[in-house]
């Protein structure tokens, strides 16, 4: 095994829990401290440039009543399941290591590497995601769960008006993860993803032309078993299509930057906000349990004094304690109300900041939906006419043939 | 084309119908007669002769002998339709004189044998080309032919024309939406309070436009690809597909390619590319709306 392969291994047993791509054992964990995301030094040669289509994120599952109780709301989740993987696609671009950075709206598949994610935890203080990484070929490249605190200092970044997220250490850190894996990726490699995403594009269009295009090995993986021929007319044509696959997802994007754009100050302020309120009522919940503990000390030490003498210094000193022990305790009923009023607060943070992300949310997702509409009665549209093409220049009716063993068979399903 | 030459034919011969005289009334509502010469009688006859003769062409290939044969029963189906139709017009006219309807009905007649001769001769090759060995069959069920088309490279012609048209239409709508997006973007957001999201949107697109970038000489690291190709054809500008200005004001004609002429000869659909093209302002769009011209003008060319 060379050096560099060995290394691949090594990356590959690293990133992935049982040291094998695709295994499926679980995500692997790793808290995230202050990172620099790394940056490129050079522009790129285009042949070593991969797509990047990140997936709008998964938000974990919760009822409206337990979203109440961490102070959030089903609709924040949905908003920030979207605004994530556009500051990771803003993340990744400024690294200048990439091609083409999209957030995907569901529909769209077929780019070089697909970024999937779900959103575990996500408040002013701790994010949690959920991330994966595959390329067109299959190949997994790493499943972890990143975690990152943030405090107060985290948020100056928004006060500046920096392009700069308080989480941005965990946003590097998936940057230089996907960067370390693609270094270990030599030019054929990539050049065949890029290959395997291009014909996978083609066989969802025009699957009678290219479903045998492609093959999978006993893994799963695809490779390109043959390529078309430069001038193909009809890979001519499912490029002019691909141009508009890119066109609509980037027009989506314009959507999500919108969505971006309208809630990164709100959302900004909404976690300080909450942020701050949480560390007054933990700072307010200390101070109650500490004055607990203080009173019934000083009472415990009366009741102790008063067993133990009975001089009138000592009665009076009893008395003291008692009389303190008492009001330290008092007083910290009064702290716990306080307490109570912070909780209170955090959870009318998340009702107003929902207030000013749904309707924003509600127009991307509404013009999102109605331009899918359109673009798959555009694709049913240029299937009949490809397959009028076909049949015209072939003689052939446009029907899949079968695939011979050990190409794909199916066709992808969303186009 | 050949098909052209069969069009102007068949539009030849109704012309030559309607000089072969009826009365006819026109949309005007004004009448005017002209009397059935014989000399115009002779032309469609002579012209229907013709027809008869290159819808008989002598083909080495069945499939191709089929397809022409398509062809012209499609055509002398429009002709007996056209026919038809104004046979009836005059027979209905009570000024038309007994002989002219006669001489009509006579053409009528020929122009049907010539229909259902056509349609023998379909029936037969379509047979012939059945029998021929698998793989070597003609368009299978249900592929419908363009209508008027003549030979299968007339018919790709005529669907790459409908591919492009189809996406130039596609574009369009995506530019409107772009647009839209944009235009929102620029004035801020129903859900920014104070503003303060409108600011924000500002700052955050421009970095996107490239200029994010903590990497010296990375001149886009945003959009590599599509990076080169802006840098391309418009040095200086910065990278983002979101700018925040009015599209609709870009510069049109300063970023006209000079290999697309003025667009005298263009027709519905090569303006309305043309059109999307000049006022995109964003290059990596506008560079693919201009390469999709250049195709369909070349596709309109062939």
């Amino acid at each position: 095994m060379s050096a560099t392969r060995f290394e691949f291994w090594l990356l590959v047993a690293a990133l992935t829990p049982a040291g094998l791509p695709g295994c499926a054992t679980g995500p692997v964990k790793q808290v995230v401290g202050p990172t620099d995301a790394i940056h490129a030094d050079r522009a790129l040669p285009e042949a070593a440039l991969l797509d990047v289509g990140i997936q709008v994120f998964e938000a974990a599952a919760i009822s409206a009543e337990a979203a109440r109780e961490q102070s959030t709301d089903p609709k924040i989740l949905e908003a920030e399941a979207r605004f994530i993987p556009f500051h990771l696609k803003k993340t990744l671009q400024q690294t200048g290591q990439w091609g083409a950075v999209r957030v995907l709206p569901a529909r769209a598949e077929e780019v070089d590497v697909n970024v999937s994610g779900k959103l575990l935890e996500s408040s002013g203080e701790k994010l949690r995601v959920e991330i994966k990484v595959v390329d067109a070929t299959g190949r997994v490249w790493f499943h972890n769960e990143y975690a990152a605190q943030a405090t107060e200092k985290s948020y100056e970044a928004l006060d500046k008006k920096l392009d700069r997220d308080p989480y941005q250490d965990l946003y590097n850190q998936v940057a230089n993860d996907m960067l370390a894996y693609r270094q270990l990726l030599n030019e054929k490699e990539i050049a065949a993803i890029r290959q395997v995403a291009l014909l996978k594009f083609a066989r969802s269009v025009v699957p009678y032309v290219f479903a045998t295009y492609l093959a999978q090995d006993g893994e799963g993986m695809y490779q390109a078993s043959k390529l078309p021929a430069d001038n193909d007319p009809m890979f001519e044509r499912v490029n002019r299509i691909r141009a508009r696959e890119h066109m609509f997802i980037d027009t989506v994007n314009n959507y999500y930057a919108n969505l971006y754009d309208d809630m990164r100050q709100p959302y900004g302020q909404w976690r300080l906000s909450y942020l701050k309120e949480l560390n007054q009522k933990r700072e307010l919940e200390r101070q109650v349990w500490e004055r607990r503990v203080l009173g019934a000390a000083a009472i415990v030490g009366a009741a102790v004094i008063g067993s133990n003498s009975d001089s009138g210094g000592s009665a009076a000193a009893r008395n003291v304690l008692i009389i303190g022990g008492y009001e330290i305790i008092r007083s910290s009923g009064q702290l716990a109300s306080d307490a109570r009023v912070h909780e209170a607060a955090l959870k009318e943070l998340g009702v107003s900041f929902k207030g000013d992300v749904a309707p924003v949310l509600d127009e991307v997702e509404g013009r999102t939906l109605k331009l899918s509409g359109s673009v798959d009665a555009q694709y049913a549209e240029w299937r009949r006419t490809l397959g009028e093409l076909f049949a015209a220049e072939t003689g052939l009716p446009p029907v899949a043939a079968t695939p011979p063993p050990g190409t794909s068979p199916e066709p992808d399903k969303n186009r | 084309m050949r098909i052209n030459r069969l069009l102007d034919v068949s539009r030849y011969l109704a012309g030559a119908l309607q000089g072969a005289g009826w009365r006819w009334r026109g949309s005007d509502g004004l009448g005017h007669e002209r009397g059935l010469s014989r000399r115009a009688a002779g032309h469609a006859a002579g012209t229907l002769l013709w027809l008869a003769i290159v819808a008989t062409p002598a083909y080495a290939d069945p499939r191709s002998e089929l397809a022409q044969a398509r062809h012209d029963l499609a055509i002398s189906e429009q002709v007996l339709a056209r026919v038809t139709e104004r046979t009836e017009v005059a027979r209905s006219d009570a000024a038309t004189a007994p002989e002219q309807r006669q001489r009509l009905d006579e053409y009528l007649t020929r122009v049907r044998e010539l229909v259902t001769f056509n349609r023998e001769r379909v029936q037969n090759l379509a047979q012939t080309v059945g029998a021929l060995p698998a793989g070597t069959t003609s368009a299978g069920p249900g592929v419908a032919k363009t209508p008027m088309a003549a030979t299968d490279a007339e018919e790709v012609a005529a669907l790459e024309a409908k591919l492009g048209g189809s996406l130039a239409e596609f574009d369009q709508l995506l530019l409107d939406e772009a647009r839209r997006a944009r235009t929102r973007g620029a004035m801020g957001g129903s859900g920014s309070p104070g503003g303060s999201g409108g600011i924000a949107a500002g700052e955050n697109r421009s970095k996107e436009s490239g200029a994010g970038s903590k990497a010296p000489g990375v001149a886009d690291p945003g959009n590599g690809k599509a990076a080169r190709q802006r840098s391309a054809g418009e040095p200086g500008l910065p990278g983002g597909r979101i700018e925040g200005s009015d599209p609709g004001t870009a510069g049109a004609t300063a970023v006209r390619p000079p290999d697309v002429g003025d667009g005298s000869d263009d027709d519905v659909i090569a303006r309305q590319i043309r059109k999307a093209a000049e006022s995109e302002p964003d290059p990596e769009l506008r560079q693919k709306l201009w390469d999709e011209y250049r195709r369909y003008k070349q596709g309109t060319k062939g």
